[in-house]
């Protein structure tokens, strides 16, 4: 008699512990599923680019583009986020404006507005770029036409630039101007 | 960019955190979610690997590290910044606004270009509350601490093996991490690079990998538990960092606000069950070991019941 209580006790002490495991089993299955569909929804959307920096060739610019990323539905880049994908930038500046189209990565933030990432932390680009000059450049001649690569990094919100661009001038005295030139750049955003 | 090419080289680094701001406040436990997320790491990684595929283990962790670990920010610090399942503290934007004005960094002194960096939010784990930033640490630094376990395990001793991944942990907190950085050397973050670096010896290694092969096919194991490796030495008001002189003398002041709580239930309570579970870690014989050879200020001088007790008696 006592061998069947003792075996009806386990018995029943099994039993309650398979429920807590089913419990504990459905709620990972759970997790794991709300988890898959956050990383694995996605959706495509566009963030807004800025810059403010001095360069070399065009002084003070500022510049406003855009970036198509796609990523997670879930992602709030409003505190912070990662992003990359193909973007352009148009920085118009005292001696000219340049346009550019490329590649890149960072990571910042948009804060409220959700869209324009404002703060970047980290982040590198290459881009193809068209720099038309004007007025005081220092090259020669003053108004010209360039087309060539910028890279650029942004650390902790400080972008640093650096370009190889080639003259595409060929007029009057032409000769006694630079085929190729280096750009450089430092300010803030990406 | 001498400064690029240091960040880029070196193993990436991870935010700075606060657990006093976060004291009294409900914060649910995440290890499901924690747990799903790195599940489905091994799995996005280990599906498209076919059967009878030959790589070995090694190979596998090589494969599935380029998920868990990135240059700079981690993927799973950055997930957890805007998952909508893991509790956290700070939660929103304007719960962050507010966290940024009033971490322990939030007033040092105005150049302080530590502050432009953003701080990680607090989790919750059995009770044990971390920065988001100790994840980073634990994939990241980890990583590193394995590489080097594995490039050195033939030629030496386990205990020198291990004093080596210490100093290497040191040199991070001391150099491009910690203090040149921000002025915070974080024995808290060598606990969570330690745990780390179990975690990716465990994979391969031991009487019972967590990865396996199961009809010819990769698998991770669903034994794996993030709660195994969290201890409350990766809680920072538990496990006090050393600060740069600079800055302490305002972290001091900020923490001092907190003084009140200590005698709070809250805190008494999450303490006592701390110490219920605190354990002497290599780790902290390690800097016990620096600080009796004067190469580390005493972190017992950062803890609040020092800040506390300094106050009471000024």
């Amino acid at each position: 008699m006592l061998m069947v209580l003792l075996g009806t006790q386990a018995l029943a002490e099994d039993s309650s512990r398979e429920p807590a495991a089913d419990t504990q089993t459905v709620a990972q299955d759970q997790a794991m599923e709300q988890v898959r569909e956050e990383l694995t929804s996605m959706e495509r959307r566009w963030y807004g680019l800025m810059r403010i920096r001095w360069h070399d060739t065009q002084r003070l610019s500022a510049g406003l583009g855009a970036m198509w990323v796609k990523q997670p539905r879930s992602v709030d880049c409003s505190i912070g986020c990662a992003i990359k994908g193909w973007h352009f930038e148009v920085e118009p500046g005292l001696y000219g404006i340049q346009a550019g189209v490329g590649w890149g990565t960072l990571i910042g933030e948009t804060g409220r507005t959700r869209r324009l990432m404002h703060t970047v932390h980290f982040g590198w680009n290459v881009r193809g770029v068209v720099l038309r000059t004007w007025g005081d450049s220092s090259l020669y001649p003053q108004s010209q036409t360039l087309a060539g690569i910028e890279a650029s990094v942004s650390i902790i919100r400080l972008n640093i630039s650096a370009g190889v661009l080639r003259s595409l001038y060929s007029g009057p005295g032409e000769e006694f101007g630079e085929d190729w030139i280096i750009t450089t750049g430092f300010g803030w955003g990406f | 960019m001498l400064l690029t090419a240091l960040l880029a080289s070196a193993p990436a680094r991870a935010l700075e955190t606060d657990q006093f701001y976060a004291w009294g406040k409900p914060i649910d436990d995440s290890s499901q979610y924690l747990n799903a997320w790195v599940q489905l790491q091994f799995e996005f990684t280990l599906d498209p690997i076919s059967a009878g595929d030959s790589r070995g283990c090694e190979s596998v962790v090589g494969k599935v590290q380029k998920r868990l670990q990135h240059s700079i920010y981690q993927p799973i610090e950055l997930w957890i910044l805007s998952s909508d399942l893991v509790d956290r503290i700070p939660r929103d934007p304007e719960a962050d606004k507010d966290y940024r004005s009033n971490y322990l960094l939030a007033k040092t002194f105005t150049l302080d270009y530590g502050r432009l960096l953003q701080p990680s939010p607090t989790l919750q784990v059995n009770d044990i509350r971390f920065g988001s930033d100790k994840l980073a640490h634990f994939f990241s630094e980890g990583w590193w601490y394995y590489k080097h376990w594995m490039k050195n395990r033939e030629e030496l001793s386990e205990d020198a093996l291990q004093h080596e991944l210490f100093q290497f942990g040191v040199n991070l907190e001391r150099w491009i991490q910690g203090t040149k950085m921000t002025g915070v050397f974080s024995p808290a973050d060598l606990e969570s690079n330690y745990q780390g670096f179990i975690f990716y010896r465990q994979l391969c290694h031991g009487e019972q990998p967590l990865l396996y092969q199961r009809e010819g096919r990769w698998h991770f194991s669903d034994s794996f538990d993030i709660g195994d490796y969290i201890q409350p030495e990766w809680d920072e008001s538990w496990n006090p960092n050393v600060y740069s002189p600079m800055r302490w003398k305002n972290i001091r002041t900020t923490m001092a606000g907190y003084c009140p709580a200590l005698d709070s239930d809250w805190v008494v309570r999450q303490r006592a069950h701390y110490a219920q579970q605190d354990t002497q870690t290599p780790t902290e014989k390690m800097i016990l070991e620096l600080v009796a050879r004067g190469e580390l200020p005493d972190p017992q001088d950062y803890d609040i019941t020092s800040v506390c007790g300094q106050q009471l008696s000024e």
